[in-house]
This record gives C-alpha cells, structure tokens and sequence, in this order.
C-alpha cells in the first residue's frame, strides 16, 4: 500500500512547485534591481578611469614641461 | 521486501521536504535580505553619481563628446568601420576646432592645476592632448576601439589627437619624452 506515502509526496510536490513559483518571482525582480546597480556601477566606474586618466596626463604634462614642483616647497 | 520499499518511501519523503525546506529558504533569503541591500545599493550610488554628475559633464565639454551616445556606441561597435570612409572629409573640419577644444580644455586644467605661469599657445596645446581627446585617448588605450555613434565628434576627436602629437612632437624636440608619454603605454 503505497497510498499514502504517494498522497503525501503529492503534496510535498504540490508545495515545491509554488515555493519554485514564488522563487521564480524574486529571482526576477532581483535581477532587474541588480541590471540597475550595474548600470550605476559602470557610470561610476567610467567616471572613475575618466578621473585617473586625467590625473595621469597632467601629471605627464607638468613633468614634461619642467612645471612640476614638489608640493612641499614653497 | 515490503519494510524495505516502506522504508525507501519514507526516505523518499524526508528527502522531497528537505527539498521544499531548502527552496523556502532561498525565497525567504531572497526576498528579506538580498532585494532591500540592493535597493539599497543602488540608492546610495545614485546619489554619488548625482553629486559627480558635474565631471561628465566637465568631461564631456572638454572632448565634445555625449557620454550617452558614447555607451551606445560601445554598444554597436560593429559600426565603427563605416566611420573610416570619413575620417578624410572630417580632417578639414578639424583646425577651426581644434582652437575652440583648445580654449575649452584649459578651463579644466586651471581649476584644480597649480601652474602659476600663464599658459602659451604651446602649453595650452599640449595640454589639449589630456583633455579633448580623453575619452578616445581612454579607450584607445585600453584596447577598445573608439565608438562611432556620431562620427563627426569621434573623427574630429582623433584628428585633433593626431594634430596634437604632432605639436607635442615639435615642440619636444627631443622625442625621449613623448616615448615615455603614458599615452604610449601598454
């Protein structure tokens, strides 16, 4: 008689399913969230590469025109 | 025999609400902890990059260059090709800008800069390499290729560059230091 262990496993199944369901869901809206941060993060990051580029071209320019002084001279 | 199969359903069961506890425990770890943080997240760096909005667009003054048009491009890199067949038509177009970039560009080094002499003509030149052509300066050293979502501005972007070493070049007689420029590497 396996009735009763195949109900019971029916619904554990049944559970399962819409656990999956519900999963499914969240899974979705956190990947639109995260589709967010990242495009956040790669502004950020090319604001980022922007500003040390800078940084080393001015460097190369004071160097290369004799302008560069220690900051601690005065 | 039958104890066995009974005891292999039981198992069967056990194993199916492990399962079901386990997936709960994704949903519930999902949803209480990981979406709020990254909300959260995302919040806080869209309020840095409101408080740095005013480097693009310092950014984007400098090089005359739309940073929006600029993902885009890097987007459709396949159309960058099309862009070769007029680089020759925008090369005439460059001297009248090159002077226009070049007086835009300096505001940006004389805000944070500590020259104290006021620049030449030379400087202001070499300055100009830095800061006009950043943004292609940028990708074209790290290896990507220069976006071509409008052509005009990327083509007149590269001819100014290439005007511009050719003045670094004259005016550094001795090429030791553009060799050495940090444009150069990699």
């Amino acid at each position: 008689m396996q009735n009763p262990h195949e109900q019971q496993q029916i619904d554990i199944l049944r559970r399962i399913t819409a656990t999956v369901d519900r999963l499914n869901e969240s899974v979705v809206t956190m990947n639109k969230e995260l589709k967010v941060a990242n495009s956040y993060s790669n502004k950020l990051k090319f604001i980022g590469d922007l500003s040390e580029h800078y940084h080393e071209s001015t460097q190369f320019n004071l160097k290369a025109t004799g302008l560069k002084k220690d900051p601690t001279t005065n | 025999m039958e104890a066995e199969i009974e005891k292999i359903e039981q198992e069967i069961t056990l194993q199916l609400q492990r399962i079901d506890g386990n997936l709960t425990d994704c949903f519930t770890t999902v949803t209480r902890s990981i979406i709020p943080s990254l909300k959260q997240f995302s919040e806080h760096s869209e309020d840095i990059l409101d408080s740095l909005s005013w480097l693009t667009t310092l950014f984007e003054r400098s090089g005359n260059v739309d940073f929006n048009t600029l993902a885009d491009g890097e987007a459709k890199q396949s159309e960058a090709s099309a862009t070769a067949n007029a680089t020759a038509s925008a090369t005439t177009n460059a001297t009248t800008n090159a002077t226009a970039t070049a007086t835009a560009a300096v505001r940006a080094p004389d805000q944070d800069s500590s020259l104290q002499d006021p620049p030449t003509v030379s400087h202001l030149q070499s300055l100009m390499l830095p800061d006009s052509s950043d943004d292609e300066d940028y990708l074209t050293v790290t290896g990507q290729q220069p976006p071509a979502a409008e052509p005009s501005t990327s083509q007149l972007a590269r001819s100014n560059k290439r005007k511009v070493s050719l003045l670094l070049q004259q005016e550094y007689a001795s090429s030791s230091s553009y060799a050495s420029s940090p444009l150069r590497r990699g």
